[in-house]
């Protein structure tokens, strides 16, 4: 039997990795994907909660696969933009798009 | 009848109204609205006086304003005095109507004017009926207001604007110590109510100090508005406004208005010697001083000004001396004939289309007979003929002077009494006797005007101030005291003296020596009419400059004032701007230097965001490790 | 030490190492590649959750779909890592690393803190509860999302296509 903290530990490291790429990744789709990372980190939570957490519930899951579907429409949104801007700029380097300053 | 005394100012208001909705489409037939009206009012001032006579006075109030053990009340009270008041302004002001009918004929303003004008009555009538002293202060600016609007009606002319301009400011300072006074009233007395006043004072409730304050400070607001001096610079100017305004506001009523003042808080003054006797001396000044003026000065508008100042010194010599209805009597007759001499004035420039110099006159008596005939009633009745009514007037003032035993005031007085008398001759003499003088300054391309007389909707209302010129003196002469009874019936105002016997000659002999002597030299020619300005060319110029006061008061106070400003207006345009745009610079700064900080680059923004999130976590450690969150 | 903490552990060491190697390695496609290899470990922690519609749809959404989207966005853009060499700038980096860890450790103490227990009985998240469940009581959010879903399919042609002049 696993302890519910561990997954939330799990969790939590996942995330801040993602976290972490998403701060400093200079590549768009990478920063993409490092979002994925922490939305996977939180279904993680989510499952967890609802299978062995205190008050068990299939709710949870029902919920973290509303989020798998919010998911996928982002990164599918996400990388049309990501194209459409590659295909004006000639690039997707983040430190690149800065057309929002001042 | 005297239980609708209210409508009296109603209906001018009414008229005031209709005017100010209807004046563009009315165009000239505006003064019927005004005439019709101001007959109501009278026909009403008729009833009520005549009521009055035979019975008591009458009052109405609601409660305005209640707080705490205080209650304001608005309403309106007919007393003798007010009675009398209430004739005088409806009659002035009902015949100014009538003569400003084709005097304004032509002016592109003339409904603008007739709404003025009713306003002015409106409110004028409200001051009269006005049951406290508080009423009384808010007509009293009212008709401030319409003197300044009615001054300035020709406002296209600097001189008319900067007029106006000017009687506004300068009754402002009287109105001013009025307000205080009305403040002090309210603290000393608790209530803005006549009766409860005069009781107070009676009682002995308030200091004697604090009673010649307050009479003091309400003295002033009559100075103001009386044109006393030294606030009397405002009136002679005023006579920039159209000559009816100046018969009827000028001369007549509001004028008289700071003479009414003094007579409706008449107890509270005999409370104090010393404010009587500020009073008295201040009137005193104010005749010498302004019949001096009118000595040398050749406006024929402006010789009546000073004329009115001096006679409202009179008057508050009169008061100022005990002689409460000598003042209020001479306050009426002065409205009679001094309204008839300015139509009359009115009249005289009307024919000579617009020209007001009376060295440019001469020789029109045959050509404006009626006019001629009117004037010469009034100049008689001011220079205190009998049996005109100023004479009768002015005798019950030199008696009430006599019987104060202060030589310097009888003197004074005798003196200007006799130079009323002169200068008044002097003026019919150059405007209606000898050749016309009217084509001697004719410029090139110039025609000459033949002056001509008015039609008859101006003479009429000649005639009609003619006859109360002549009769409204039988009211009180030494042989019965009609309105001596009338005024002083139920009211404490002291004992009225009538004078010694041998006053009625030597008033007479006064009058006599000053017409002589301006006959001698403005009809016969024995003496030159230079002759006196050569005697004491000094003295000569001092009076054509009206004392210098004007340009002392341009030194000492309007400059100052304007430099102050000017200065004033520098620290505001260098340091309270500067502070203000360096405040818009420093927030521009730091706005550009922030938003430097907006580079757009979005992985900035989430480090920020992460490392603030931390701080606000790190400050709820803090504080609850400080005990904030328990 | 039991058989389903061993697989846990070492399904969260694959996991985590390689999510770090999404943020360390070099060329993109072998970053995605990692990336897929993390969401396979998590379908197995949800496995190991019983939660079993969660994790075949895990494995068909992220591991079947996502990766190969991810593959066809960066083939279709820049892939190539010249162009992105220096990285951020060292402080940069480093501040966001400090901040992260600093979260990191805020986050596993408040956990490690946390008395949760844990309910013995393991519900087991079957497809016909989680359907059940679907179309009574979140009838309106599913299909909610599947709106949403056609918006972003659509959404997703008109950003991407050429534009028609």
């Amino acid at each position: 039997m696993v302890p519910i903290t561990l997954y939330l530990a799990l969790a939590a490291v996942l995330f801040c990795i993602g976290l972490y790429g998403v701060l400093t990744r200079r590549h768009l789709v990478i920063v993409l994907v490092s979002v994925e990372l922490m939305l996977n980190a939180v279904n993680i939570n989510l499952v967890a909660f609802s299978s062995i957490g205190p008050f068990a519930n299939i709710t949870g899951q029902v919920f973290s696969l509303f989020v798998i579907t919010v998911a996928a429409a982002e990164a599918a949104v996400g990388l049309a933009i990501l194209i459409a801007l590659y295909r004006n700029r000639k690039s997707i380097d983040v430190i690149k798009q800065d057309l929002m300053r001042w | 009848m005297i239980e609708f005394a209210w409508l009296i100012p109603v209906f001018p208001l009414l008229a005031f109204v209709l005017l100010l909705l209807f004046g563009r489409i009315l165009k000239e037939r505006a003064a019927y609205v005004g005439i019709i009206a101001l007959a109501a009012s009278f026909g009403t001032s008729l009833g009520v006086l005549f009521e009055r006579i035979g019975g008591e006075g009458y009052k109405y109030v609601v409660r305005w304003i209640t707080f705490g053990e205080h209650t304001i009340t608005m309403g309106y009270e007919v007393t003798a005095l007010n009675a009398m008041m209430l004739i005088v302004v409806t009659t002035v002001s009902l015949l100014v109507h009538l003569f400003s009918k084709q005097y304004m004929h032509g002016d592109e303003r003339f409904p603008v004017f007739y709404s003025y004008l009713a306003l002015f009555s409106f409110s004028m009538l409200g001051l009269v009926l006005s049951p406290n002293i508080l009423q009384l202060f808010i007509f009293w600016e009212l008709v401030g207001v319409c003197s300044f609007l009615l001054v300035g009606f020709w406002y296209f002319k600097p001189e008319a604007a900067a007029a106006a301009k000017k009687a506004f400011l300068t009754t402002r300072i009287g109105d001013v110590g009025l307000f205080i006074g009305l403040v002090l009233t309210f603290i000393y007395m608790g209530s803005f109510e006549y009766e409860t006043i005069f009781a107070a004072v009676q009682n002995g409730l308030v200091e004697d100090k604090m009673i010649t304050i307050i009479a003091l400070c309400i003295f002033l607001g009559a100075v103001g508005k009386s044109a006393q001096f030294p606030l009397h610079v405002w009136l002679p100017d005023a006579m920039e406004g159209p000559t009816p305004v100046s018969a009827l506001i000028h001369a007549a009523t509001m004028v008289a208005a700071g003479v009414y003042l003094v007579g409706v808080m008449y107890p509270l003054f005999l409370a104090s010697s010393t404010a009587m006797t500020v009073v008295a001396y201040t009137g005193a000044i104010t005749a010498i001083f302004a019949a001096s003026i009118a000595l040398v000065n050749t406006d024929i508008k402006r010789v009546l000004a000073y004329s009115t100042v001096s006679q409202l010194g009179f008057m508050m010599v009169a008061l100022g001396t005990g002689g409460y209805v000598a003042g209020l009597f001479h306050l009426m007759t002065h409205a009679f004939f001094k309204a008839l001499l300015f139509l009359g004035s009115g009249s005289v420039i009307y024919g000579m289309h617009h020209r007001q110099d009376i060295r440019e006159m001469g020789g029109l008596w045959s050509k404006m007979k009626i006019t001629a005939i009117t004037f010469l009633i009034g100049t008689l009745a001011i220079a205190g003929v009998p049996p005109f009514a100023g004479f009768w007037s002015k005798e019950v003032i030199l008696a009430s002077v006599l019987d104060s035993n202060d030589p310097i005031l009888f003197t004074i007085i005798s003196i200007t009494a006799a130079m009323t008398a002169f200068y008044m001759f002097r003026l019919f003499f150059k405007t209606f006797t000898g050749k016309y003088r009217g084509d001697d300054h004719l410029e090139a391309g110039e025609h000459h005007h033949e002056p001509h007389e008015s039609p008859s909707v101006m003479t009429i209302p000649l005639i009609v101030l003619a006859i109360l010129a002549i009769f409204a003196g039988f009211v009180n002469t030494p042989f019965s005291h009609a309105l001596d009874h009338f005024l002083t019936e139920g009211l404490n105002v002291g004992e009225q003296a009538h004078g010694a016997s041998w006053l009625v000659p030597y008033s007479i002999a006064i009058a006599v020596i000053g017409i002589f002597l301006a006959y001698l030299i403005y009809y016969k020619g024995t003496i030159s009419e230079n002759f006196f300005p050569n005697l004491a060319p000094g003295v000569h110029k001092v009076l054509l400059n009206k004392y210098y006061l004007d340009e002392l008061y341009l030194a000492v106070f309007v400059r100052p004032v304007v430099n102050l400003g000017k200065v004033l207006w520098t620290i505001d345009r260098f340091i309270i701007d500067g502070i203000v745009n360096l405040t818009g610079y420093l927030t521009k700064g730091t706005g550009y230097v922030i938003s430097r900080r907006h580079t757009g680059q979005l992985q900035t923004y989430g480090l920020v965001t992460i490392i603030g999130g931390l701080a606000v976590i790190a400050l709820a450690f803090l504080l609850r490790v400080r005990g904030y969150f328990g | 030490m039991n058989g389903e903490l061993i697989v846990f552990l070492i399904l969260a060491i694959l996991a985590i190492s390689s999510a770090l190697l999404v943020i360390v390695l070099k060329r993109i496609a072998h970053r995605v590649l990692s990336m897929t290899f993390t969401f396979f470990a998590v379908a197995g922690i949800y496995f190991l959750l019983r939660a079993e519609f969660i994790g075949i749809v895990q494995i068909m959404v992220y591991v079947g779909a996502l990766s190969i989207l991810f593959l066809f966005g960066m083939m279709m853009t820049d892939h190539k890592l010249a162009s992105y060499t220096p990285g951020r700038s060292l402080a940069h980096q480093l501040a966001s690393f400090v901040g992260v860890l600093t979260l990191l450790y805020l986050m596993l103490r408040g956990i490690f803190s946390l008395n949760v227990p844990s309910s013995q009985d393991i519900s087991i998240g079957t497809a016909d509860r989680i359907g059940i469940e679907l179309y009574s009581n979140y009838v309106v959010a599913f299909e909610g999302a599947g709106i949403l879903l056609l918006a972003a399919l659509i959404g997703a042609i008109v950003l991407a296509r050429k534009e028609a002049d």
